[in-house]
């Protein structure tokens, strides 16, 4: 988890970097940072006593792949729009930004949230656990601080 | 031709406003008690709470401003929406979850409620209070806004009253969501967005039917906007019209920023079981991506038409999507699609009417130490005197809907995002990091977004940011900075949130804050 929190503060002082100074690397280190963060966040949201299922982890890492690789590819192919292969009726870029980023993480992102629901959000028991006791710091999914 | 010559157009607008007045009795009749008022009795199930978060979510800038800001920066535009992919998955996963169960042992309606129930701190739950009021005048004033040029567009009352027409527009808009608001509260939003909600859906999927089908299919669009010299390649490159940063930027702080959208958040309180979290990322980002149909329809086949001489060129980029439902869709369909912008921009106002109204009577004054004692009147009252100020607000700026837009969504999101997002995930995080984040993030977004786009002051420099770079970016990345650094340097100790839920900061009794 602390790996986790860093990296959080990293990737949101690289965002800040980015945008201030600018530069040639910029939105190369904007782009993966704004892949990141996000990925990061629901990472710290969905551990169990600061561990992560198996579903959870695979979940997050094809989303990032799939995040970082379709922002960065797109940052690629500017100025190109006409020499880069078309699919589907659209260039590569907008392809990438609509597949890549949109349709294809809107189906595995939910249904891995939802599949994986019992062993990162609540599992039976839990709820009532909770009402019973009327303490927050029941609440089975937090975390444990280091 | 003139909208008023459509009967079909005005009978569907006139059919949805009797239906939200309807809903509005009907729910007025079952609201008897501020956990009503405030969080619809907490007893929605999975698909209302679903379609009620993309309802809110989706105001007359996804209908209206989405396929005029496409019209204006091409792809670039469709930043903003393909982060819905994830985002629903992300809110619920990271706030959702703990703001729901937080909701099942104490009295929590608001986000301050949540934020003082974490914290323990009247500091931090006012910082938030005020961070929900300044955003919500913001966000309010453009949705009544985009609310008045709906109503004299689709009544046509520019013809009848001249100049008078946008305030009367705004006026009667604003009126219709006052007495559902008022009457129902919540309880009365969120059955009305189950109306809007799948009024939205089925338009949006009719319209990019008509959108694709007038453009000669997505190769038929793609390949007259290319060739044309209007727009050209670089329209259609995600990266082409704009800086790299801009497009980045708004990935950022439409994915992240989402996290510390009140209006979005309060939605998870009224969720009847927390077990049913499960389904509804899905829900949401489904229902979601359906409405931006339109966005990306209608965006990208305007230009196309507009590339070969079949629509003349706008003068206004907002008037993308009026252009493109008069004159490519059936009467009654395009009747059907302003009542469903209508939809949108008035299910978003009543939302922000009601968090609004509850951070002025419930958050600021218990933050204060003086509860009010009545707050389902005062709440009433604070509804109205909002709706009044934010459309008083709106006019007094004229043209800046998508400036008071922008602007309130990064308010919320820099100002509420860490504390909420990090805090309910990490014990260690004090009060007084949760209040330096909530202070960051509201007052550096008012002063680069004042800088950045003001003109009153000549002398005044502008922000010091790359080319390309949103102010709100950078509030938003700085407060999690922030949030972040100042818990490694405070000095550890147990949150308030380890105590018992009622000697943590139950919102129903401040005394027990710190």
């Amino acid at each position: 988890m602390s790996l986790l929190r860093s990296s959080l503060a990293v990737t949101a002082l690289v965002l800040l970097a980015a945008a201030c100074l600018g530069g040639a690397g910029a939105k190369w280190a904007f782009g993966l940072a704004a892949a990141a963060f996000p990925v990061l966040l629901m990472a710290l949201g969905a551990a169990r006593g600061g561990r992560w299922s198996r579903g959870v982890v695979v979940t997050l890492a094809v989303l990032f792949v799939f995040l970082a690789g379709s922002i960065l590819a797109i940052l690629a192919l500017p100025g190109r729009v006409m020499e880069a292969p078309w699919i589907g009726g659209v260039p590569l870029a907008l392809g990438l930004q609509i597949v890549g980023i949109w349709l294809v993480p809107l189906l595995f992102v939910g249904i891995g949230y939802a599949l994986s629901f019992d062993r990162h959000g609540l599992a039976p028991g839990d709820l009532e656990r909770l009402r019973h006791s009327g303490r927050l710091d029941a609440d089975p999914a937090s975390d444990e601080d280091p | 031709m003139p909208i008023l010559d459509r009967p079909a157009t005005i009978v569907a607008a006139v059919a949805y406003l009797a239906v939200v007045v309807a809903i509005g009795v009907w729910a007025a009749r079952r609201t008897r008690s501020a956990k009503d008022f405030f969080i619809a009795g907490q007893g929605v199930g999975l698909v209302v709470t679903g379609l009620a978060t993309t309802t809110a979510a989706f105001s007359g800038f996804v209908f209206l401003g989405g396929p005029g800001l496409t019209y204006r920066m091409g792809a670039a535009s469709f930043w903003i929406c393909v982060s819905t992919s994830f985002t629903a998955a992300m809110l619920v996963w990271v706030v959702g979850k703990r703001l729901r169960l937080m909701a099942a042992v104490e009295e929590i309606y608001t986000v301050p409620d949540a934020v003082f129930a974490r914290y323990g701190s009247r500091r931090a739950s006012g910082l938030a209070a005020v961070a929900v009021v300044v955003g919500t005048v913001g966000y309010l004033g453009a949705q009544l806004l985009a609310l008045g040029i709906l109503v004299e567009s689709i009544f046509g009352l520019r013809a009848l009253l001249g100049d008078a027409a946008l305030p009367a527009a705004m006026a009667a808009g604003l009126l219709v969501v006052l007495f559902y608001a008022t009457a129902g509260g919540m309880l009365a939003g969120v059955w009305t967005d189950l109306f809007q909600g799948a009024l939205m859906m089925g338009a949006a999927v009719a319209v990019f039917a008509y959108a694709l089908d007038a453009g000669g299919g997505i190769g038929g669009i793609t390949r007259s906007i290319a060739a044309s010299e209007r727009f050209g390649p670089a329209f259609l490159d995600p990266v082409g019209t704009v800086p790299a940063l801009t497009g980045l930027g708004l990935f950022f702080v439409f994915s992240v920023g989402t996290l510390g959208q009140p209006h979005m958040l309060h939605k998870f309180y009224m969720l009847d079981d927390p077990r049913k979290l499960r389904w509804l990322p899905l829900v949401i980002a489904v229902s979601q991506s359906v409405c931006l149909l339109i966005w990306i329809g209608v965006g990208l086949a305007v230009p196309a038409l507009v590339a070969r001489g079949a629509l003349p060129p706008l003068a206004n980029p907002d008037e993308a999507a009026p252009a493109f439902l008069l004159a490519h869709v059936p009467d009654a369909l395009a009747g059907l699609v302003f009542a469903g912008v209508l939809a949108a921009i008035m299910s978003t106002a009543d939302s922000f009417l009601n968090v609004g109204a509850a951070a002025l009577v419930r958050d600021l004054p218990r933050a204060a130490g003086r509860p009010l004692a009545d707050e389902l009147r005062w709440g009433r009252l604070a509804t109205v005197g909002l709706g009044v100020a934010a459309a008083a607000f709106a006019w007094a700026y004229g043209d800046l809907i998508a400036l008071l837009g922008t602007f309130a969504f990064g308010t919320f999101g820099a100002a509420l995002a860490p504390a909420l997002a990090v805090g309910l995930n990490w014990r260690r995080v004090p009060a007084a990091a949760a209040s330096a984040s909530i202070a960051t993030g509201l007052v550096l977004n008012l002063v680069l977004e004042f800088l950045d786009r003001q003109t009153f002051f000549p002398a005044l420099p502008k922000p010091p940011l790359a080319e390309g770079a949103l102010p709100t970016a950078v509030s938003l990345a700085a407060s999690f900075a922030v949030l972040l650094l100042v818990t490694w340097i405070a000095p550890r100790r147990r949150a308030a949130r380890a105590g018992t839920a009622a000697s943590a900061g139950s919102a129903a009794s401040p005394a027990a804050g710190p």
